[in-house]
């Protein structure tokens, strides 16, 4: 995975939200999510359906006390 | 009018007035006071209603004086962060934005602290829609530090506990998506409180990222915040993320005390503090062994991947909520607010549910590494005492939300986590600057926190140290 959209990607997908990013505001956007991009990639390696985010709240519910 | 009334706890004071000692209009008029010499320099209200106050607390000491009494809150006054509705009040949340906004309908949280007696002075400065750490407002003014105008008072609770500290009002209401509880009330020196996500309602109250919001009290004691969320914890049926667990009597379980109890203190990623905050998280680990607790060296799992996980669920959930006036209303949020928003707008979906999916392994991980060893794990709120307002204004940028990370880097990962946690002042630097520790339990496990956090304050004193 790519750590860091480029500012042409960035103002790209900021506009298929409907957003503008006009001057250095795509390329800031894009640096500022940068470093947790490149960091939550691998997770898509976990195939369990215990990790489904759905599955929060019974993990939750198991780790009481 | 005398202010000594207002150097008082919450559950003191509600003692003195069920005990005929003290009227709750006595408890406002000493409040005004108080909020007439130091509201100017701290901007910790963004509006007060003291002719309200006053005619309620009339009302609370009228009701008392027949013996109907509305709870364990009858006739105290607080205040809260300006995010909770109240049906027919402006709520500005901190913004331009909602400059001018009148709430439909009113918070869960305030109507259970309206049945339970609570008095309302007004509304709370903030961070702008509470995303920020450091307590800065372009739009309202900054809130400043009780301890020291020239130092902020942490964010996004800036008015909560810069205003708890000063004794303005006997406690607050706060919010805490990544530390906006926990890092004020470090900074500020006051008890704050993040509950587990799902154990209050947040049914009225302004969303920032709903996976990671948790609503919880800022006090000036841990008995006090207790007692607060005795009063609001529980399911909602107008909010169904609020947990159907059973709430316990906080209050009751104070007494519990810390004698037995593991105090667990990390071997990594919590260590990374300045030197006087680990001079005061050594006495307080001393303390707390001196009360009968067990101080252990805990492993912990690895923290710098918990943490970068929170900005990918942050930032795609707050950027969806202000999505509409990301497009419409850009030119009105402040530098800062607008650049992390638009950040959360270059995530793409897959990334965001990596970290969600992340989330319920992450958090059966840290149970099982952390709290099979320790009943409590103790670590700092913040790196340091509060930063001067000048030195941490950060306003964009490309560096901006490396910037912003390093002021919560303690309590965000227990967002993301959905973990307790309770800060709890434990001292001062050389300068006057407060400093306090934060105890982190398992989910739903408040009360232990509770019994620690209050067994310290029975030892020491740094709880009841006002600013001069």
């Amino acid at each position: 995975m790519t750590d860091r959209l480029s500012d042409t990607d960035a103002r790209l997908l900021a506009a298929r939200a409907g957003v503008t990013l006009d001057g250095d505001r795509a390329h800031n956007a894009a640096a500022a999510a940068a470093g947790p991009l490149a960091a939550a990639d691998g997770q898509s390696r976990t195939l369990a359906f215990e990790a489904e985010p759905a599955q929060f709240l019974a993990i939750q519910q198991r780790c009481k006390p | 009018m005398s202010e000594d009334l207002a150097l008082l706890s919450a559950s003191e004071l509600a003692r003195q007035i069920r005990a005929g000692k003290a009227t709750s209009r006595a408890a406002v008029e000493a409040c005004l006071a108080r909020i007439d010499r130091h509201n100017g320099e701290l901007n910790a209200f963004v509006a007060l209603d003291a002719a309200h106050a006053q005619t309620t607390a009339d009302l609370a000491d009228a009701e008392a004086k027949r013996g109907r009494w509305h709870g364990p809150l009858h006739g105290v006054p607080l205040a809260h962060k300006d995010m909770y509705y109240r049906e027919g009040r402006i709520a500005t949340c901190g913004s331009k934005i909602r400059r001018d906004w009148v709430a439909p309908a009113t918070a869960t949280v305030l109507t259970r602290l309206d049945a339970a007696g609570a008095l309302d002075l007004g509304t709370l400065n903030m961070a702008e829609f509470a995303l920020g750490p450091t307590g800065h407002n372009w739009h309202l003014g900054h809130a400043r530090n009780a301890w020291n105008p020239e130092h902020i008072t942490g964010g996004s609770s800036s008015g909560s506990a810069t205003g708890v500290a000063a004794r303005l009002f006997y406690g607050s209401l706060g919010s805490d998506t990544g530390g906006s509880i926990r890092l004020p009330a470090h900074y500020c020196g006051v008890v704050g409180l993040k509950p587990t996500w799902g154990r209050v309602s947040r049914a009225n109250a302004m969303p920032l990222s709903w996976s990671l919001d948790c609503v919880g009290p800022l006090t000036r004691t841990v008995e006090d915040a207790a007692l607060m969320l005795s009063i609001v914890a529980g399911p909602d049926p107008a909010d169904p993320t609020a947990a159907n667990e059973p709430v316990p009597d906080y209050v009751a379980g104070l007494a519990r005390g810390a004698r037995g109890l593991r105090i667990g203190v990390p071997t990594s990623f919590f260590t990374e503090v300045d030197g006087e905050t680990e001079s005061v998280l050594a006495e307080a680990r001393r303390a707390f062994a001196k009360l009968g607790a067990e101080v252990v060296e805990v492993p912990i799992p690895d923290m710098e991947r918990v943490a970068t996980y929170f900005p990918m669920v942050m930032g795609p959930e707050s950027a969806t909520i202000h999505r509409e006036w990301l497009r419409t209303r850009a030119d009105d949020y402040s530098g800062q607010v607008r650049a992390r928003l638009e950040a959360g707008l270059m995530v793409p979906a897959t990334s965001y549910l990596d970290a969600m999916r992340a989330r319920g392994p992450r958090l059966a991980e840290f149970t099982d590494t952390v709290f099979s060893r320790c009943d409590v794990l103790m670590v700092p709120a913040g790196t340091s005492a509060a930063p001067t307002v000048a030195e941490s204004e950060v306003t964009g940028g490309p560096d901006l939300v490396a910037k912003m990370t390093h002021f919560p880097k303690f309590t965000r990962p227990f967002n993301y986590l959905g973990l307790p946690g309770l800060s709890v002042p434990a001292g001062f630097t050389k300068a006057g600057l407060p400093i306090g520790f934060q105890l982190v339990g398992r989910s739903f496990d408040e009360a232990t926190l509770f019994a620690a956090g209050h067994a310290y304050q029975q030892t020491t004193d740094w709880h009841e140290r006002a600013p001069s």
